[in-house]
């Protein structure tokens, strides 16, 4: 069965949603030339994998997706990265770390949400739509064909197979000390580091940079019957 | 609270919720950056207004390759090494995405740059908040 011709379907685990941080307004001060970290405990029994949006207006106008840790809005490409945000999860916290390198105080807003790992068999807590409906064919709900857990070698990379002969949408997570985090990709000493998709695989790189132990991760992924 | 292995499908629970999805085209302009110096250039999505759009996807082809992410960084991308080039996306206001791409020359030197097309396909997911 060809998953793009379904908005949602019953051969398909859908991603379904089990923590969130909408803020609310809420936002974390961070003063001119300064750090900050904050540890928001999810309360629960895994190391969720995170989604979401930050930005340094209420609005989120303008924003950008977690898994860019420079907000590029504010972006200075001669003197640097000003404004920067690192998302991770453990078995306790979402850790918001947070760097202000620019001459004012900033404050960082952010909307979050989260799912459970693939390797998690457990209960789920429940976290409700607030509109009229749980599931409305509005929209289209990611399927997921493939998702699990892989661990990569330093300056080495692992194929995972799809085989649906179009490029899928996928979201991959890596686990760095103990902490999950969004994986982005970048191409780094002609090496091409974090994930990237054909039409038959996914391939996942420990990338040369950013790794200075050398150490092996565990990466976690999603591959979606939804065309990227 | 249920045991969400079981299910494939559970309406007790909320999924993020795929709206629009758009293809965009950045031809990047072959020219001199000068030492020190860098330029620019972006292209925007326009989506409705009204609904908080959020969780967008893009997925990068250069080089042959397609690449998830919201931020391309690469090093060293052209022959001469002191080359850095950036590429991401970020929601400007309620109605605009904007892909916007940077090439940095690092070097004393001048050093040609651009002269090629960057695709990305972005995925507007909603939820309810």
């Amino acid at each position: 069965m060809d998953a793009r011709n379904f908005l949602f379907s019953s051969d398909y685990p859908m991603p379904v949603i089990c923590w969130e941080w909408a803020g609310n307004g809420d936002y974390w001060n961070v003063g001119a030339n300064q750090t900050r970290t904050v540890n928001v405990a999810h309360k629960l029994p895994f190391k969720p994998l995170l989604i979401g949006q930050w930005a340094l207006r209420a609005d989120f106008a303008p924003s950008q997706d977690i898994n860019t840790t420079t907000f590029y809005p504010v972006y200075d490409p001669i003197n640097g990265e000003l404004v920067l945000a690192y998302m991770s999860s453990d078995g306790t916290n979402v850790i918001f770390d947070m760097q202000n390198f620019s001459a004012t105080a900033s404050k960082f807003y952010f909307r979050l949400w989260a799912y459970a790992p693939p390797d998690y068999t457990g209960e789920m807590p429940n976290v409700y739509d607030t509109t009229s409906f749980q599931l409305s064919t509005d929209y289209n709900y990611p399927k997921i064909v493939k998702q699990g857990t892989v661990s990569v070698n330093y300056k080495s990379e692992v194929t995972i197979p799809h085989g649906l002969g179009y490029i899928p949408q996928i979201r991959v997570w890596e686990e760095v000390g103990g902490k999950i985090s969004p994986c982005t990709a970048f191409w780094e000493d002609g090496k091409k580091g974090g994930p990237r998709v054909t039409n038959q695989s996914l391939i996942i790189r420990n990338y040369v940079a950013g790794n200075s132990s050398g150490s092996t991760r565990k990466y976690y992924y999603h591959i979606y019957g939804d065309e990227s | 609270m249920a045991v969400l292995s079981h299910f494939t499908l559970n309406s007790d629970y909320t999924a993020i919720k795929e709206a629009q999805n758009f293809s965009l085209t950045l031809n990047v302009t072959k020219k001199s950056v000068r030492p020190y110096d860098y330029y620019n250039s972006y292209a925007d999505i326009y989506v409705p207004a009204g609904a908080f759009i959020e969780n967008v996807t893009i997925y990068w082809s250069y080089t042959g390759d397609t690449v998830p992410s919201s931020e391309l960084i690469v090093d060293e991308m052209y022959s001469y090494g002191m080359m850095q080039t950036e590429i991401f996306l970020y929601r400007v206001n309620a109605t605009t995405y904007r892909l916007r791409h940077y090439v940095i020359n690092t070097d004393e030197n001048s050093h040609n740059a651009g002269g090629y097309t960057i695709t990305a396909k972005a995925h507007l997911f909603v939820t309810s908040q």
